[in-house]
């Protein structure tokens, strides 16, 4: 619990259910960070899903029994299993609790909410990918590209959203598209082996880049597409960091999670201190990204960032000195 | 006839000094205004930068009072200009100085009116006091959010040494024009009795002396106007020092971060928008090199043609009066592996005055 501060509340402490993924990470702490900054005097009732779904309905009655003030979810699987969709959900069960979410990367095109100013629900949240446009407008002082490449799995709605956001952006900011679907094996799941073959169609048709978007089927994959493109001597540019970090992709544009949930946490304070309306709170994404550069890939493919761009990049991966 | 003559003597003599004085002080404006705006132009590049760091930091996530590098990073900007007192951040909400260097008090509070200043604009606040000033800049967070403020308290005497110079340099030149102007115009009048006195055509005489009183008068101000502006010239030397070598330290830190991370030295990409976007707010700055530790030109902005001249017997090449040269080395693992060359025109200040 924080400390007592009468602005928020003269007798008892604002009760917050937090329904964690995997465990108190970045944007949970930036979420109790921030209301800790603010003196804010909350309990915040941690419940955490160890990344499956079968606790979900105790939690649902949980949170129907103690009628928290504020319900607070991480990630798109657990809020949409709290929260439900805007046509479809448990939330009836809660009465008027409101919500605010963090780290859901589509919450229009994943059906929780209307738009993003207007939600239709007592809901409000903060989403964690970068811009498509910022992240395409980075790309394209990184690496100059006029053809960009994307491998991605068809079968999940993310992926698929993003595709649709790069063919408007080809359009618009001039650039040619080569996308290239994950075909399904026997099983009709997305087919991995067939990765590397794709690749090498991206370079046949001489892209300049290649784009690793949010997708949890490529993520998965995501070495096999940066060792395979690397082999091609192209940069691949993702919209997560741990592409970055881990395996070789060379920048991401991304917001921290840390970041994400300070802002949620800013979010609950409104509703709980100012007591505005969740639905009343804009869904937002934090203003300023962070270039993430892996500086390995860099000297690899030989695409150095502009160094205006490099001042203010997370440089990762940083080479030995030859 | 003769008190007539004098009467008209004392009053050109009076307005020419009037004008003297009023041209000098206009000259002391624009002067002190120029090295004002370099100095000005100076901390905020300096400060700007570090903001920006700081900032970068912030991004990575984590909130401001836990990242302790900051003041790491506050003792080497402090420790890179002898104008700087101390330099610190604190806590936008409560004034607690969190990070600071020795001078600094790190854990106390800063004045209210900081708290008041930092969260009001996003440009620098400026807050004088005797002897200092400080100048503040807020710290804002990934979702726009004031989390801090980084100040740094200026010494003022170099811009009050500055000032000192520039009223003696107007004084004096205003008194030395006012003198010859006085006695050009004496000349003038004596001009009326040369006619009796030596029983000359009076026309031709009284011309013969209009003209040299007119010829001293503009060789008074062309000379005067010229040594004005090159005396303004020394005394906005150090002001022009000073910021070139801020200049110099940006471009240098820019490029050694980038090396340090991997960067070939040789192969930096954008750094010549990087010194095209310096030269472009920065109107005096003629060129700005970043050199091999060979002297070899690796990256170039601007005409440094212009500021040096090549002797014709030796070849050696020198630079013209009226530039100023400021050199920052450039180090890599291996140690020194370049220079970043700044070339000012110190001439800038005179070329927009007219």
């Amino acid at each position: 619990m924080f400390l007592l501060t009468p602005a928020v509340c003269a007798a008892a402490p604002a009760k917050v259910y937090m329904v964690l993924w995997n465990g108190c990470e970045d944007a949970c702490r930036g979420f109790q960070d921030y209301l800790k900054s603010a003196r804010a005097d909350v309990e915040i009732i941690r419940r955490d899903l160890n990344r499956k779904t079968d606790g979900i309905p105790a939690l649902i009655a949980e949170v129907a029994e103690t009628s928290p003030d504020l319900l607070v979810t991480w990630g798109t699987l657990a809020t949409l299993e709290m929260l439900g969709t805007k046509n479809n959900g448990p939330v009836a069960k809660y009465g008027a609790v409101p919500a605010v979410f963090m780290v859901v990367s589509q919450p229009v095109e994943s059906g929780l909410v209307s738009s993003l100013a207007a939600q239709g629900r007592n809901i409000t949240g903060v989403t964690h990918l970068a811009a498509m446009s910022d992240q395409l407008q980075y790309a394209r002082r990184v690496t100059g590209f006029k053809r960009l490449g994307v491998v991605y799995n068809p079968a999940e709605t993310n992926a698929q959203v993003a595709v649709d956001q790069l063919k408007r952006y080809a359009a618009l900011m001039r650039f040619d598209l080569v996308d290239r679907p994950v075909p399904a094996d026997a099983d009709g799941k997305p087919d991995a082996a067939a990765i590397d073959g794709l690749v090498a169609e991206l370079a046949d048709a001489k892209v300049d880049a290649v784009y690793l978007g949010p997708d949890a089927f490529m993520n998965a994959h995501r070495k096999t597409l940066i060792d395979a493109a690397a082999a091609f001597s192209i940069p691949v540019f993702s919209a997560s960091e741990g592409a970055v970090r881990h395996d070789g992709a060379l920048f991401a544009l991304v917001h921290r999670y840390y970041n994400v949930g300070r802002l949620a946490g800013r979010k609950a304070l409104k509703i709980l201190r100012d007591k505005v309306q969740a639905y009343d709170i804009p869904i937002e994404t934090p203003q300023r990204p962070l270039a993430v550069v892996n500086m390995t890939a860099a000297r690899k493919t030989g695409v150095y960032p502009p160094l205006d761009l490099l001042q203010s990049a997370d440089l990762v991966d940083i080479p030995e000195n030859e | 006839m003769r008190s007539q003559h004098l009467t008209h003597a004392l009053l050109a003599s009076l307005l020419w000094c009037a004008a003297v004085f009023a041209f000098a002080g206009s000259r002391f404006v624009k002067y002190e205004t120029a090295g004002n705006a370099l100095r000005d132009a100076g901390t905020q590049i300096a400060m700007t930068r570090l903001r920006d760091r700081i900032q970068v930091e912030m991004d990575k996530g984590a909130a401001l009072p836990e990242i302790e590098k900051v003041e790491r990073m506050l003792i080497k900007f402090a420790a890179d200009d002898a104008d700087v007192l101390s330099a610190f951040v604190f806590d936008a909400r409560t004034g607690r100085i969190l990070f600071g260097t020795a001078a600094a008090q790190t854990g106390s509070a800063v004045p209210e009116k900081w708290i008041e200043k930092c969260a009001g604009s996003r440009l620098p606040f400026v807050d004088p006091d005797e002897g200092k000033e400080t100048v503040g800049l807020p710290l804002i967070d990934a979702f726009a959010e004031r989390e801090g403020c980084l100040a740094a308290e200026y010494k003022t005497a170099p811009a009050a040494r500055m000032r000192e110079k520039m009223i003696s340099t107007t004084l004096r030149f205003s008194v030395r024009m006012a003198v010859a102007g006085v006695l050009a115009w004496v000349l003038i009048f004596l001009s009326g009795d040369l006619k009796g006195r030596f029983a000359l055509n009076g026309g031709a005489a009284r011309a013969s002396a209009v003209v040299v009183g007119a010829a001293v008068l503009i060789g008074c101000v062309k000379i005067g106007v010229s040594a004005l502006s090159g005396s303004f010239e020394n005394d906005l030397r150090p002001a022009i020092a000073a910021k070139a070598g801020v200049v110099a330290k940006n471009v240098r830190a820019q490029i050694e971060r980038a090396v340090k991370n991997g960067v070939p030295f040789q192969s930096v990409n954008g750094l010549e928008s990087v010194l095209n976007a310096l030269r472009e707010q920065n109107k005096e700055i003629e060129f700005i090199l970043v050199t091999d530790k060979n002297g070899r030109v690796l990256y170039e902005s601007g005409a440094a043609a212009k500021a040096f001249d090549a002797d014709r017997r030796t070849g050696r090449i020198s630079l013209r009066d009226g530039y100023y040269n400021a050199a920052e080395s450039v180090s890599d693992a291996d140690g020194a592996a370049g220079w970043v060359q700044i070339g000012v025109n110190e001439r800038f200040a005179r070329e927009t005055a007219f």
